[in-house]
């Protein structure tokens, strides 16, 4: 397993928000990381990602160490989609793409043939070849969270962190979302992990979850194992009834 | 192409600034002042005396200004940054009136602009919170306008009390504060050419991290990038690019503000186009300037800040008035 967290500890504005936490994210499959606002969810992606440093314990990435190794090296690993990121004014979908390519490139910045390659491919994954020269500003929510995507495949790691990628997005663009991250991961053998708020749509396109609940792991596995109602219970104090989904049987919350 | 027509105002400006002023030298005697110097030929001495030294001055002072606008407006993600808003200017010239205040300096003291510059630079940054890592209390681009701000206005309320308390301090500040090219020959021109080309060079270096900085410091350090490596590297170069102009040009206002937005409207959106383009920009249009108040009302001449700033008023609302609302340029 190529990403894991070993007893970390990690304080944000001085203050605790993660103990003492063990996790392997498997190779090769969707993870989501739910639970209740304030757990600590956001946190760990972020440490996981070398943008917070735990005060205690290790991020291991191929067994080493995040931070001792190259910041660089780790980018051409890990990639990152923040929360928030900024779109520079007047930037074009292609040039947001482009700027994925920033680990790859050399001192003076070149563009190489291979850097073209992987621009191109992220505009067909996400389907965005049409819009290519559109500024961002110019898009849909739906379509501009799918330039970032971009950014973050043309960026070309084999695992991908995300940061509440649904979050800003209507029903039916959550859904094209994780869509195509679940495309990503069978096409392209990407890992990805991301943090959603959506109980059931993590349940429905994640092949792991992890529940997070106080700072602490409270149950990780497949979603039928692990959303039930009494984790719900623990981690979000829900009552709720857990039920198959009538389409794809994962589990689906129905709050009492 | 419109590289190539900035190009070419900058080879005008230069040729303009030989030739033009209230002694006109033609070409022919241009080229024999530099490749057969006859001492004896007034045409000569004007140029190698006069009208050299200023050219040197305009460029280090032209391409000083504009790349550090560019750095400045990157990395404070705030179209408004330029040197004289966020202090750099106002440490220039508080440096010089306390070196005629307390020490009794008087031309020597356009030196002190440099350390003044510098420290001016390095408060804001640090001010602004750039020294701190991680994504809790970093610089924000925000804080780093908000300290500059601040900053300009302590440091003009200090000029203002040292200049009031001393006459000799007031005459100097006066001509100081509306930079000039006029006394270029009296200033250390080979120091700060070396001093901004450092600048230059630095600035170069830091444009990949400047660009992934403008998605934000989360991302920006997801794509690799050591945000604190890039803030550090662009305050030494805006510190060396604004110190060198300041001494050979004295605080020259609206070149730093103008320029990097007729450049980002003419490069492509990265930061190393917009600094390709501002390096020709910034002192094709001080030339410009420069040219323009000497041949005004000879035989007196309009000091170079007053014209840059008048120019570059003219070219700022110009920009503002194609600007669509919410667009940056």
């Amino acid at each position: 397993m190529r990403l894991q967290a070993k007893g970390i500890d990690v304080a944000y504005d001085g203050r605790r928000v993660i103990e003492g936490l063990d996790l392997t994210i498997p190779d090769g499959k969707v993870t989501a990381i739910i639970g209740p606002n304030g757990c600590g969810k956001s946190t760990l992606l972020k440490t996981l990602a070398r943008l917070i440093r735990p005060t205690k314990g290790q991020v291991l990435l191929d067994g080493q160490d995040i931070h001792a190794a190259h910041t660089r090296d780790v980018a051409r690993k890990l990639g990152l989609l923040p929360q928030s990121p900024l779109a520079p004014e007047g930037i074009t979908v292609a040039d947001l793409i482009a700027r994925g390519r920033a680990p790859w490139r050399s001192l003076l910045g070149r563009w190489s043939p291979a850097d073209t390659a992987a621009r191109d491919a992220a505009l067909a994954a996400t389907a965005l070849e049409d819009l290519a020269d559109r500024p961002i500003a110019a898009l849909s929510g739906g379509q501009r969270q799918r330039a970032w995507i971009a950014m973050a495949l043309a960026q070309d790691t084999p695992i991908l962190l995300l940061d509440e990628p649904t979050t800003y997005l209507d029903l039916p663009h959550q859904v094209d979302l994780l869509r195509l991250l679940g495309r990503l991961n069978r096409e392209q053998g990407r890992t990805v992990v991301s943090v959603l708020h959506d109980l059931g749509l993590a349940a429905r396109f994640s092949d792991h979850v992890i529940v997070m609940s106080g700072g602490k792991v409270l149950a990780e596995g497949p979603p039928s194992e692990v959303i039930t109602a009494s984790t719900l219970a623990t981690a979000f104090g829900l009552e709720a009834v857990v039920i198959p989904d009538p389409i794809a049987n994962t589990p689906l919350v129905v709050p009492v | 192409m419109k590289v190539a027509l900035v190009i070419a105002a900058l080879v005008a400006g230069v040729v303009m600034s030989l030739s033009l002023g209230a002694r006109p030298v033609p070409l022919a005697d241009i080229r024999a002042a530099v490749t057969a110097f006859d001492p004896s030929d007034p045409n000569h001495l004007v140029i190698r005396d006069l009208r050299l030294p200023r050219l040197c001055a305009a460029l280090i002072a032209g391409v000083g200004l504009a790349l550090a606008g560019v750095l400045m407006q990157a990395v404070t993600r705030n179209p408004l940054a330029e040197p004289g808003i966020l202090g750099v200017n106002a440490g220039a010239g508080f440096a010089v009136v306390l070196g005629v205040y307390a020490l009794g300096l008087s031309g020597a003291a356009s030196w002190l602009a440099f350390p003044g510059a510098a420290l001016a630079a390095a408060a804001v940054f640090l001010l602004g919170g750039g020294a701190r890592a991680g994504s809790g209390g970093g610089a924000t681009p925000a804080r780093l306008a908000l300290a500059g701000i601040a900053l300009n206005a302590l440091l003009i309320s200090l000029i203002s009390a040292l200049v009031l308390m001393r006459a000799e301090a007031l005459d100097v500040y006066r001509f100081w504060i509306v930079g000039s090219l006029a006394e270029a020959q009296m200033r250390p021109l080979l120091p700060m050419a070396i001093t901004v080309l450092v600048g230059v060079v630095l600035a170069f270096a830091s444009a990949p991290g400047l660009d992934a900085l403008a998605l934000g410091d989360e991302a920006a350090r997801g794509l690799g990038t050591r945000t604190g490596l890039v803030r550090a590297t662009v305050l030494l170069a805006v510190t060396l690019l604004c110190g060198g102009a300041v001494v050979v040009a004295g605080p020259i206002a609206f070149l730093g503000l103008a320029v990097p937005h007729l450049a980002r409207m003419i490069a492509s959106r990265s930061v190393v186009s917009t600094l390709a383009v501002a390096l020709p920009l910034g002192p094709a249009i001080l030339l410009a300037a420069d040219v323009f108040g000497r041949v005004v009302m000879p035989p007196a001449e309009l000091r170079v800040g007053t014209t840059a700033a008048a120019l570059g008023g003219i070219i700022f609302i110009l920009i503002a008035r194609r600007m669509r609302p919410g667009e940056v340029t």
